[in-house]
C-alpha cells in the first residue's frame, strides 16, 4: 500500500485525531470559491442528483450542457447509495447541482469534499430564506427538505440555478436568463392551477392523508392539512393509537380518500381504510402520489410539472374537488385516480 | 470474456486504489476483534451493533439539540458537534449493548447468540420508540446520518496529502488493535478458551471480555462511520471463519484472517469493476456499470470461504472426500484379500452365485464401483490375478499381505475375548472393523501379550508371518 | 399438552370469528356515542408563514380520562386495535413456539439471518419481473416468492456450513447473513439504476408496520399458527430428542437433517410472513425473547414451548394495549420492549434457572455443607477426646467445644466458623457455655451422630464396592454425603449389612490401625 508512507505511520495517531477534527469542523462551512470561468467551449457537463433538480437544470441550460441525473426515476433520494461510477461522474462533472437540506443523506459529505476541491457544487435550495423553510419546533437546524412540493418555493431554485449558470458561462448568460424566465412562467401557471383546484375541495373534507410524511410544504402552500401514517424516517412506525386517531379523523370529517406514495407499499394505508370501513365510512384509496421521486422518464409524470400536476389533480379529484380529468395541460392519462388497493 | 474482464479491469484508477485501500485497512482493523468474536461465539455482534446504532444516533441528536437550546453550542458549530455526538452516541450504545450481552449471558447462563438477540432487539426497539416519540419530523436514518459509503469516503483526503482519510483513521485503529493483541495475546487466548483456567492464573477473564467488547464496539462503529455497515458486518467474521478452515493454530488464524480481509477487499473491488457490467449487459441492462463495492466485497469474502470449504487441505470437502475414498479402497482391497485367503484356507465355502467383489461390496455396504476400483488396484499391484474363468486368486505377494491381515483380525479377536468377556459371536464385527489399522508393531505386541496364541477364539488358526 | 395446544387453536379461530362478527355488526351504523378527541395538529410541525392553514382541531370536548381510554382499548371497539391485538398475539404465540426449538438448536438469531437473506431475493425478483414486463416490478406475490426462496437459501446455508465444517452455528449465521446481505446491497445499487423501474422504497417494501395490520394478515397468521401447532404436536417426541441430544439422535439413525429442514422451513415461513406484515425486528425479537424467558422457568421442552408461546402472546397483547393507549408509541417497538421486560423478570425470578433462585440455592447449599461440616467436626472432636471408639450420647452433649479446637478440625477461617456456629445455635443444635465455648444440645448430638454415621457408611461403601483407596474415600464421601437421603442410607445399610443404629468406625482409623 503506497498510500501510507512511513511518515504517516509514525504519526498516525496524531493525524487520526487531527483528521477527525478537521473533517468534523469542515462540515459546517460550505462556501466554495466562486469559479470565474468566463468562456466555456462546447457543451459542458452538469451532474444533478434528483430528477427534480435535473429538470430545472435541463430547462435552464437548454442544449448548452449535458445534464445527467444520478438517481433514476423512482429512486428514494434519502437512501440512494452512490456507486463508483457515480463518484467518477461527479469527479468529471463541470458543475454539480443537488437538492440540499440533507435530502441526499449520506452523500452530503461528498458534495462538501468535492466543493472543497474548487469544483462548483451547489445546493439548489441554498438561497431559500430560512423563514420560508419548514422546520419542526426544537429542530430549527433541520428543515424539511421536500421543498419541491411548494411550487412557488421551488421556483426560487430556478433563479438560483440560472444565476449560477450565468456566472459559469457568461457568454450565454442571456439565454439562461430567458430560459429561466420561461420556466418560471410555467411554474407560476402550475402554482395557480394547484391553488385553484385544491381550493375547490369542500373545506370540511379537505384533508390530505398519506402513508409517509412528505407533503408539509404542499399543505402549507395550498392550504390542505396533512396527516401521515408514519413519520419521515424509514424506520419510523405508527402506534395503534395513532392509527385509531387517523381513522376517527377520516370518519368524523368524512374525508373521501387517502393516498399512497409511489415509494411506499400500499398495504400501509389499507389498515386505515379498513378501520374507517368498520365504522361505516367508505374511504377510497385515492391513488399514488409522487413524493420523493418523479414518474418514469419520457412520460409527462417524469417531469416536475407533470409530477406536481399529477399530485394536485389526483388529490383534488379523489377528495371531491373539481379539476380537469387530464390535468392542467391535458397531458395526464385520464383520471389519475388509479386505485391500487389490497396487498 | 476473459479479455473483456481484463479490459474492464484496466480502467482501474487512483480512485479505485483509494477505495480498495480504504476498504482493506478497515477490513483489517475489523478482522482482529472479529477473530475473538468468532472464538467467543459472538459472531452476530457486528449485525447487532449496526442495529443498536439507531438509539445512539437518536439520543445523540436529542442531546445536541438540547445543547444548542441551552446556548452551549452555536448554530454554526452545531453540525460539527452533531457529527461528533452521533459517533460518540453510537459507540456508547454499542459498548453498552456488548456489555449488557456479556452480563445477561453470564447471569442468565444463556447461550451467547441468544443473549445477544435479546439485548440487541430490545435496544433497537428502544431506538424505534424514541424516533416515533421525539424526532418523527427529522430524517434520522442511520444510513444517512452516521454510516459512511466507501466509494465516497475514499474521496476525502487528509488535508494537504493524497492519503484518503479512511486509510489513516482505520489504519490507526488497525495498528492500535494489533498492538493490543500482541500485548495481551496470552491473556486473550487463555480467557477465550478456558476462562476458569484464566481466573486461576490470576488473569481477570471477565475484565478481558468486557475490554474486548469495548474495543470491538469502538472499532466497529468507527468502521461504520467511514465505510458503512455492509462491509463491516461481513469482513468482521468471514475472514476468520475462512482462516479457521485453513489452520488450527491461533496465531496463524489471526494472521491469515488479517490477510484474507485485505484480499477480500481488494479482490472484491476488482470484481465490482468487472462482473456486474459483464453480467447485466448480457441480461439486457446495458446501463449498469458497476454495483455497490461494499456488498461485492462481502460476497467475495464469502466466495473465498466457499473455496476454502471445498479446497482446504485437511479440512476441505475435497480432501475429506479423497480421504474417504482412500479408506474405502483400502478396506475393500483388504477385504477382498481376506475373503480370498479364507477360501484358500478352506474355512469358508466359496459361494457360486456371487463374485468376490460383489460379496465384499455387500458385506461392507459399499458401492460396486468402489470395489471394482480396488480390484483394479489389487491387480495392478500384483496382489491378485484373474484366472481365465474370471475368478480372482491370490498371488504369493497377495497371500503374504492377506496373511498379515488375517493374523491381525484373529489376534484382535483373541485379545478381545481374553479381556472383555464378549460373547464369541460379537468378536468378528469389531475385529473386522479394526483389522485394517493393526500394523506389524501392534501385532507383535498383541502376540506377546497373549503369549503367542495359535488359535483364535473360534478355533481358527492364526497364521504366522512367513519370514518370522 | 395436546389438549392445551388444540385449545389454543380453537381459541385463536374463535377470536378471529369474533372479530369478523364484530366488523359486520358495526357496519351500517356509525359510532357517535363517544366523545372522541384527537389532536390532529401536525405532530410537531409549526408552520412559519402560513397562519391561514385551517387547523384540524375540531373544538375538542374534555379529553377522556386514562380510565375511559383504557376501557375503549379493552372493549376492542376500534377495528385497528382488534386486528393488531389479535394478529400480534397469534404471531407472538407462533413465533415463541418455533423460537423455542431454534433457541435450543443454538440458532436463536436465525430469524435475523432469514430476514437479511431475503434482500437479494427481493432485488432479483424485482429485476426479473421488470425484465419480463416493465412496470410490474413491485408485484407483491413475486417479491414475496423471491424473499422466501432466498430466506430458505440463507437458512439452508447455515445448516450446510454447520454440517460440512467445524464453523460454529453463530459464525455460520453471521457469515450467511453478511454474504446474502452484501449481495442484496450490491443488487440494490443495480436496481436503483434500472431505467423505467420504480424502485423507490423497494428495500423497505416488504417491511410491514405493526400498527397497519389488516384482517387478511390475521388470517394468514392463523394459518401459519395452525401449521406450526400441528407440526409441533405431531413431532414433539422427535423434536425433543433433536433439541436436547442432536448428536445422539443422528447416531441413532434419526432423520436429523430433515427434522432440521422442517424446522427451518417453519422459521422461514414465520419470518417472511411476519416481516411483510409487522416488520422484521418484531419477528426476530419474538423468535428469541419469549423462549429465552421461558428457559428460566423450566427444563422440560413441552412446558418451555407452552411457556414461550404464552410469553410471546402476553408481550404482544400488553404491548399492543400500550400502543393503543398512548399516542406515538410505535406498536412493534413497544411489543419488543414488553417482551424484554418479561425477560428481565424471568431472568430474576425464574423458578428453574432464574438469578435469584440460583443464588438462593447456592446459599442454601453452602449453609447445609457448613452445618454438616460443623457437626461432624464436633463429633470427631469428641471422638478424639474420649478413648472409647464410638462416643456415647452423653459424652457428646457433655463435651465442651472450644473455637480453637474446632478451628483445627477443618480448613476454615475463624469468621466463617463463627457464622456457622451462630447459625447452629439459632437452630438449637448447640448452646453456648462461655466465651468461645459451646456444647452440643440433644438434637445437635443426634444430628451429629446421624451425619457421622452416614459419612462412614458411604466411605465403607465406596471402599468395598467401588475399590477406591482409603486415602481418596474421605473426599468423595464428603462430596456425596450432603445429598444422602434416608432411602439411600437405608439402602447403604442393607448393602453393608449394618445394624440400624451403630456407627461404623472411621475407615481412616481402621486402615491406619491395620497398617500398624
Amino acid at each position: 500500500m503506497q498510500l501510507v508512507d512511513s511518515y504517516s505511520h509514525k504519526r498516525a495517531h496524531g493525524w487520526c485525531w487531527l483528521s477527525i477534527v478537521l473533517s468534523v469542523t469542515g462540515c459546517g462551512s460550505s462556501n466554495p470559491t466562486e469559479p470565474s470561468t468566463a468562456n466555456v467551449e462546447g457543451r459542458y457537463s452538469i451532474v444533478c442528483t434528483t430528477g427534480m433538480v435535473a429538470d430545472i437544470v435541463t430547462q435552464v441550460a437548454g442544449d448548452r450542457a449535458e445534464v445527467t441525473a444520478l438517481m433514476a426515476e423512482g429512486v428514494d433520494p434519502h437512501l440512494y447509495v452512490p456507486t463508483r461510477s457515480d463518484v467518477v461522474r461527479m469527479q468529471e462533472a463541470d458543475i454539480i447541482f443537488y437538492s440540499g437540506l440533507r435530502l441526499e443523506g449520506a452523500m452530503q459529505k461528498t458534495f462538501e469534499t468535492l466543493s472543497g476541491n474548487g469544483r462548483p457544487v451547489y445546493a439548489v435550495t441554498a438561497e431559500i430564506p430560512q423563514n420560508d423553510l419548514l422546520a419542526p419546533p426544537n429542530f430549527e437546524g433541520h428543515p424539511d427538505p421536500h421543498v419541491w412540493n411548494d411550487v412557488k418555493l421551488w421556483s426560487q431554485a430556478v433563479a438560483f440555478v440560472a444565476a449560477r449558470l450565468e456566472a459559469y458561462d457568461t457568454t450565454n448568460a442571456e439565454e439562461y436568463r430567458a430560459n429561466a424566465e420561461a420556466y418560471r412562467q410555467q411554474l407560476n401557471a402550475l402554482d395557480t392551477y394547484v391553488r385553484e383546484v385544491i381550493g375547490t375541495i369542500p373545506e370540511a373534507q379537505r384533508y390530505l392523508v398519506t402513508a409517509h410524511d412528505a407533503f408539509e410544504y404542499f399543505s402549507r402552500s395550498y392550504r390542505i392539512p396533512v396527516e401521515s401514517v408514519q413519520g419521515i424516517t424509514t424506520e419510523s412506525e405508527a402506534g395503534v393509537d395513532d392509527i385509531n386517531r387517523l381513522v376517527d379523523l377520516l370518519v368524523t370529517k368524512k374525508v373521501p380518500a387517502i393516498f399512497v406514495e409511489s415509494s411506499v407499499n400500499a398495504a400501509n394505508i389499507q389498515a386505515v381504510i379498513n378501520g374507517a370501513q368498520s365504522q361505516g365510512w367508505a374511504v377510497n384509496n385515492g391513488g399514488t402520489l409522487f413524493s420523493d421521486a418523479m414518474g418514469a422518464e419520457g412520460t409527462y409524470e417524469g417531469t416536475y410539472l407533470g409530477m406536481i400536476d399529477h399530485n394536485a389533480t389526483t388529490i383534488t379529484l379523489s377528495l371531491g374537488g373539481v379539476a380537469p380529468n387530464n390535468g392542467m395541460q391535458g397531458k395526464l392519462n385520464g383520471a389519475a385516480v388509479t386505485t391500487n388497493q389490497g396487498k | 470474456m476473459i479479455h473483456e474482464f481484463f479490459q474492464l479491469l484496466s480502467g482501474w484508477s487512483s480512485l479505485d486504489t483509494a477505495i480498495a485501500g480504504s476498504a482493506a485497512l478497515t477490513a483489517m482493523s475489523c478482522s482482529l476483534p472479529g477473530a475473538w468474536l468468532v472464538l467467543r461465539k459472538h459472531s452476530m455482534m457486528g449485525d447487532a451493533l449496526s442495529h443498536t446504532a439507531l438509539p445512539g444516533v437518536v439520543l445523540a441528536f436529542l442531546f445536541s439539540i438540547s445543547m444548542k437550546q441551552a446556548g452551549w453550542v452555536s448554530a454554526a458549530q452545531e453540525d460539527a458537534f452533531l457529527q461528533l455526538f452521533l459517533f460518540v452516541g453510537a459507540v456508547v450504545v454499542g459498548v453498552g449493548t456488548a456489555w449488557l450481552t456479556e452480563w445477561v449471558q453470564r447471569l442468565g447462563r444463556l447461550e451467547g447468540s441468544a443473549s445477544l438477540g435479546v439485548v440487541f432487539t430490545a435496544v433497537f426497539a428502544l431506538g424505534l420508540l424514541l424516533i416515533r416519540l421525539d424526532v418523527d419530523n427529522v430524517h434520522l436514518d442511520v444510513d444517512c446520518v452516521l454510516f459512511g459509503i466507501i466509494e465516497t469516503a475514499a474521496l476525502q483526503k487528509v488535508p494537504g496529502t493524497s492519503i484518503p482519510e479512511p486509510v489513516l483513521v482505520n489504519g490507526a485503529i488497525f495498528l492500535a488493535n494489533l498492538l493490543l493483541v500482541v500485548l495481551f495475546y496470552k491473556e486473550l487466548k487463555i480467557s477465550a478458551f478456558d476462562p476458569g483456567l484464566a481466573t486461576s492464573l490470576g488473569i481477570p477473564a471477565r475484565g478481558i471480555h468486557y475490554g474486548l467488547m469495548a474495543v470491538t464496539a469502538v472499532t466497529v462503529v468507527a468502521a461504520f462511520t467511514t465505510v458503512g455497515s455492509i462491509l463491516v458486518i461481513g469482513l468482521l467474521i468471514i475472514p476468520t471463519a475462512t482462516a479457521l478452515l485453513l489452520s488450527e493454530r491461533l496465531s496463524v488464524v489471526l494472521a491469515l484472517s488479517v490477510c484474507l480481509a485485505a484480499i477480500s477487499a481488494a479482490l472484491g473491488h476488482a470484481l465490482t469493476l468487472t462482473v456486474p457490467r459483464m453480467l447485466f449487459s448480457r441480461l439486457g441492462y446495458p446501463t449498469i456499470e458497476d454495483a455497490g463495492t461494499a456488498g461485492m466485497m462481502s460476497v467475495t469474502a464469502g466466495l473465498l470461504f466457499l473455496m476454502a470449504l471445498i479446497l482446504a487441505p485437511g479440512q476441505g470437502l475435497i480432501s475429506k472426500l479423497i480421504h474417504r475414498l482412500r479408506l474405502g479402497l483400502k478396506i475393500s482391497g483388504d477385504d477382498i484379500l481376506g475373503v480370498l485367503f479364507r477360501f484358500e484356507e478352506k474355512t469358508a465355502m466359496r459361494p457360486i452365485d456371487i463374485s468376490v467383489p460383489a460379496l465384499v461390496a455387500r458385506q461392507n455396504g459399499m458401492r460396486p464401483w468402489m470395489v471394482s476400483l480396488s480390484v483394479r488396484r489389487l491387480l495392478r499391484r500384483d496382489l491378485v490375478t484373474r484366472q481365465t474363468s474370471g475368478e480372482l486368486v491370490l498371488t504369493d505377494r497377495g497371500r503374504e499381505s492377506a496373511k498379515s491381515l488375517i493374523r491381525a483380525h484373529r489376534l484382535w479377536e483373541a485379545y478381545m475375548s481374553k479381556h472383555f468377556e464378549l460373547p464369541d459371536d460379537h468378536l468378528h464385527e469389531t475385529a473386522h472393523r479394526v483389522e485394517h489399522f493393526i500394523d506389524d508393531d501392534i501385532q507383535e505386541r498383541l502376540q506377546s501379550e497373549l503369549n503367542a496364541p495359535t488359535k483364535d477364539p473360534h478355533g481358527k488358526r492364526i497364521p504366522e508371518l512367513s519370514d518370522s | 399438552m395436546k389438549q392445551l395446544l388444540s385449545g389454543l387453536v380453537v381459541a385463536v379461530l374463535g377470536a378471529i370469528v369474533l372479530v369478523e362478527a364484530h366488523n359486520t355488526s358495526e357496519e351500517g351504523h356509525s359510532f357517535r356515542d363517544w366523545p372522541i378527541t384527537f389532536s390532529i395538529a401536525p405532530q410537531a410541525t409549526t408552520v412559519a408563514h402560513a397562519p391561514e392553514v385551517p387547523t384540524a382541531n375540531a373544538s375538542p370536548p374534555t379529553p377522556p380520562t386514562l380510565l375511559s381510554r383504557l376501557w375503549r382499548v379493552l372493549s376492542l371497539r376500534d377495528y385497528n386495535t382488534r386486528v393488531v391485538l389479535l394478529g400480534t398475539t397469534i404471531l407472538g404465540i407462533t413465533a415463541g413456539i418455533v423460537g423455542t426449538f431454534m433457541l435450543l438448536r443454538k440458532r436463536a438469531l436465525v430469524g435475523d439471518v432469514v430476514g437479511h437473506s431475503a434482500l437479494p431475493g427481493i432485488a432479483i425478483a424485482f429485476l426479473v419481473m421488470e425484465g419480463l414486463s416493465p412496470g410490474t416490478g413491485k408485484w407483491l406475490p413475486g417479491l414475496l416468492a423471491g424473499a422466501f426462496v432466498f430466506g430458505v437459501a440463507g437458512a439452508v446455508s447455515v445448516m450446510l456450513i454447520e454440517k460440512y465444517s467445524r464453523i460454529k452455528p453463530d459464525a455460520a449465521m453471521a457469515m450467511t447473513l453478511s454474504v446474502f446481505y452484501g449481495l442484496g446491497a450490491a443488487l440494490f445499487t443495480v436496481v436503483q439504476k434500472v431505467p423505467g423501474g420504480n424502485a423507490a422504497g423497494l428495500k423497505t417494501y416488504l417491511s410491514g408496520k405493526t400498527a397497519s395490520l389488516i384482517t387478511d394478515d390475521v388470517w394468514l397468521f392463523a394459518v401459519v399458527a395452525g401449521v406450526v401447532l400441528t407440526v409441533t404436536m405431531l413431532l414433539m417426541k422427535e423434536l425433543t430428542i433433536l433439541c436436547f441430544d442432536g448428536e445422539f439422535a443422528a447416531a441413532d439413525g434419526w432423520p436429523v437433517f430433515w427434522l432440521d429442514t422442517l424446522l427451518i422451513g417453519l422459521v422461514v415461513t414465520v419470518t417472511i410472513i411476519g416481516m411483510q406484515s409487522v416488520g422484521l425486528i418484531l419477528v426476530v425479537a419474538t423468535l428469541i425473547i419469549p423462549p429465552a424467558s421461558a428457559r428460566f422457568w423450566t427444563d422440560d421442552l413441552r412446558r418451555m414451548t407452552l411457556g414461550a408461546g404464552l410469553a410471546g402472546g402476553m408481550s404482544s397483547f400488553f404491548g399492543t394495549i400500550m400502543s393503543a393507549l398512548f399516542p406515538h408509541v410505535a406498536a412493534g417497538a413497544v411489543i419488543v420492549l414488553t417482551g424484554a421486560c418479561l425477560f428481565a423478570v424471568s431472568l430474576l425470578f425464574g423458578t428453574k434457572r432464574g438469578v435469584l433462585i440460583h443464588w438462593w440455592r447456592q446459599r442454601q447449599l453452602r449453609r447445609e455443607v457448613g452445618r454438616v461440616d460443623l457437626l461432624r467436626a464436633a463429633f470427631e472432636l469428641v471422638e478424639h477426646a474420649v478413648s472409647a471408639p464410638i462416643p456415647e450420647f452423653d459424652e457428646l452433649t457433655a463435651h465442651e467445644l472450644s473455637l480453637a479446637d474446632l478451628l483445627m478440625m477443618r480448613t476454615w477461617d475463624a469468621a466463617s466458623l463463627q457464622r456457622l456456629i451462630i447459625a447452629a445455635v439459632r437452630e438449637g443444635l448447640m448452646h453456648p457455655t462461655g466465651k468461645d465455648t459451646w456444647r452440643l444440645t440433644r438434637s445437635g448430638a443426634e444430628e451429629a451422630r446421624r451425619l457421622a454415621r452416614n459419612h462412614r457408611l458411604w466411605e465403607m461403601y465406596l471402599m468395598k464396592y467401588a475399590h477406591i483407596a482409603p486415602s481418596h474415600v474421605d473426599r468423595d464421601a464428603d462430596l456425596i454425603e450432603h445429598v444422602l437421603d434416608p432411602e439411600l442410607v437405608a439402602e447403604l445399610e442393607y448393602q453393608l449389612d449394618h445394624p440400624d443404629d451403630e456407627i461404623p468406625q472411621s475407615s481412616h482409623a481402621t486402615s491406619v490401625s491395620s497398617l500398624e
